[in-house]
């Protein structure tokens, strides 16, 4: 998906022929720049919509300085996934299994694109798909950093996500005390 | 090789596992495995480059993330984390208390996990924020009258979403419930179930704000009929469970007050209806008339006479509902159908008799997408019904004693060739 783009290249007839096109080019913050098309764009991310519909997409690669360029390549990855993937025939038929699953489960493909990621990867797209306001996608990843929480003790979770613990034993104990409902089953 | 879902029964499993047959090969065991317990959950690595990634995330993002935990219990475990983990868990959109595991041993430590739920919820009561999520799962012991109306009160004032709540009104533990189970048949099950003579009931608030609602309450529910104004405006799903509702009630809130209803399901519900007009030998039943409904499923329900099931009188559901698309229906009583637009029917165990089961306006192209029957010969006499069916899925029933011997004598080569063929099978 990554486009070189020479600088040489006449500017007039590149800004004409864009307002036809129907890709965005979006530029990472080590600019490098990534072609996605225009229609999965305005639908999977608020952000982008926003951007098309406002005229603020820039030819040359919009710049979007948050967003590191492996991270921008997940994003684009997803958004063409996305457009060609059908939904799976348990989709189809679980309208009559009455699914009142809290959330909209990731679909298959969607499971194995975040399963492959590295733990740095899956943060930079949670923090990419925020940004750009890509709620499934932000569903999607957060679905399996939850999965990476569940069933797990403080310590545990603590050791997965390398969080400090900066309590006293004093202030653990107290939180313990007032949550003790939470605790009930240690 | 793409499979559809099949049940395997609890002799069914234990006909695979039995000690006495050839081990099966790892690939039926897979199989079988992910059957029963869904996909296999896939180990997580642990922190990359032992940066601490997550607590840098917004709350709001990190809501999302605590939302999706089991219970709130879970979600406010986190708060011993860190500092920056403290309140995080009061910000989640949802509430979810579950008590699923094992049965409580007393009747003190149920009111402990009762108090508990509300001193929760008199925490989330002052605030402003918009609940997205209520859930609320006691299978064991008896949850007082008192304090499921209060639980729903708090729904119908402060949720815009999904409200489920499976409590139950009797007091059954669970050796008590597996023995009265294996006891007594299914068809007469119905009679056993006490609360329907407690005569407890729940009076279900106008809930403007729940989208999907899901209630087990094993007791009479009352509907707001008599309410001036208001409906259950944003409510798309609807789900009841063992629960008595007087027909004439939930037929009014079904037209009148559910605008907006997509799916229905009812199942071990009955229905209170009035001595049928002198000359109906048929009688009254329940009507189930909905212009949004797109989604049916009834799972047993059994329609009263004068408050009482009767084994002869069937009683009459009616559904008229003009853009039903799949109607999955499993009942004893008559049944009268008008959906012009299904394109799914399941017509599950029971079975199917042109003179008692009128399928009206059913499906006006007779085409159906997909037609799920059992293979019985009645099924037939269904089938002939629609001129093409674009899906047929029929479910062979295979009495234990035979299904034993018919699952020692499958190879794998067997098994693959009846999973992959070209007609889709359920076993149970």
């Amino acid at each position: 998906m990554e486009v070189d783009k020479g600088k040489g290249e006449a500017e007039e007839t590149r800004k004409v022929a864009e307002a036809d096109r129907d890709t965005v080019t979006l530029k990472s913050s080590d600019g490098k720049l990534f072609e996605v098309s225009k229609e999965a764009a305005a639908r999977l991310s608020t952000v982008l919509a926003g951007m098309i519909a406002g005229g603020s997409i820039d030819d040359n690669g919009t710049d979007l300085k948050q967003i590191g360029s492996e991270a921008l390549e997940n994003v684009v990855d997803y958004c063409n996934k996305h457009a060609n993937s059908i939904p799976s025939a348990a989709l189809i038929s679980s309208s009559i299994s009455f699914n009142t699953a809290p959330f909209k489960e990731p679909e298959e493909w969607e499971r194995k694109f975040v399963d492959r990621l590295s733990h740095d990867a899956l943060f930079d797209l949670v923090e990419a798909a925020n940004f750009l306001g890509m709620e499934r996608l932000l569903d999607v990843t957060c679905h399996k950093i939850s999965e990476m929480m569940k069933g797990k003790s403080p310590d545990q979770i603590r050791e997965v996500f390398n969080i400090k613990n900066d309590y006293t034993k004093e202030e653990l104990e107290e939180i313990r005390q007032e949550l003790a409902w939470a605790f009930y089953d240690d | 090789m793409s499979f559809y879902p099949i049940h395997l029964s609890e002799d069914v499993k234990k006909c695979i596992f039995r000690k006495n047959c050839a081990p099966p090969s790892s690939n039926v065991l897979r199989f079988c495995v992910t059957l029963i317990n869904g996909t296999d959950q896939q180990q997580v690595d642990p922190g990359g480059g032992g940066a601490d990634r997550i607590t840098d995330l917004a709350d709001d993002v990190l809501h999302i993330i605590l939302a999706r935990l089991p219970t709130t219990a879970e979600a406010a475990r986190t708060s011993v984390l860190s500092r920056r983990w403290r309140r995080v868990w009061t910000g989640v959109p949802a509430l979810s208390f579950r008590y699923g595991e094992a049965p409580t041993s007393s009747t003190a430590q149920l009111q402990d996990e009762l108090n508990r739920i509300d001193a929760v919820l008199s925490v989330q009561a002052p605030t402003t924020k918009t609940l997205e999520r209520l859930e609320i799962a006691v299978p064991y012991g008896v949850v007082p009258d008192a304090r499921v109306a209060r639980w729903l009160r708090f729904a119908a004032r402060r949720l815009n979403g999904e409200l489920r709540l499976a409590l139950p009104s009797s007091m059954r533990w669970r050796d008590e419930a597996a023995a009265a189970a294996a006891a007594i048949p299914l068809c007469e099950r119905v009679t056993f179930m006490r609360w329907r003579e407690e005569s407890k009931e729940a009076a279900i608030p106008l809930c403007e704000g729940v989208t999907s609602m899901s209630l087990c309450l094993e007791r009479t529910l009352r509907f707001p009929v008599h309410s001036a104004a208001g409906a259950f405006t944003a409510l798309a799903a609807l789900e009841l469970r063992k629960c008595c509702v007087d027909g004439g009630e939930l037929e009014s809130i079904l037209s009148f007050r559910c605008p907006s209803l997509k799916k229905l399901a009812l199942k071990d519900v009955t229905v209170a209806t009035l001595q049928p007009p002198a000359g109906d030998d048929r009688g009254r039943g329940l009507c189930i008339c909905s212009l949004s409904l797109e989604h049916l499923k009834i799972t047993y329900i059994y329609i009263s006479l004068n408050g009482l099931v009767h084994i002869s009188f069937n009683g009459l559901l009616q559904v008229a509902t003009p853009e039903l698309q799949s109607f999955s229906v499993n009942v004893r009583c008559d049944l009268q159908i008008i959906a012009p637009k299904l394109s799914e029917l399941h017509w599950n165990r029971s079975s199917y008799d042109p003179r008692r089961h009128r399928l009206g306006e059913v499906a006006v192209a007779r085409h159906l997408r997909r037609l799920k029957v059992g293979a019985n010969t009645p099924a037939v006499a269904i089938m002939r019904r629609f001129h093409t069916v674009h899906e047929l899925k029929l479910v062979v029933y295979i009495a234990a004693v035979r299904c034993a011997s018919l699952c020692n004598t499958l190879t794998e080569n067997q098994m693959n060739g009846f999973f992959g063929c070209a007609m889709p099978i359920a076993m149970h």
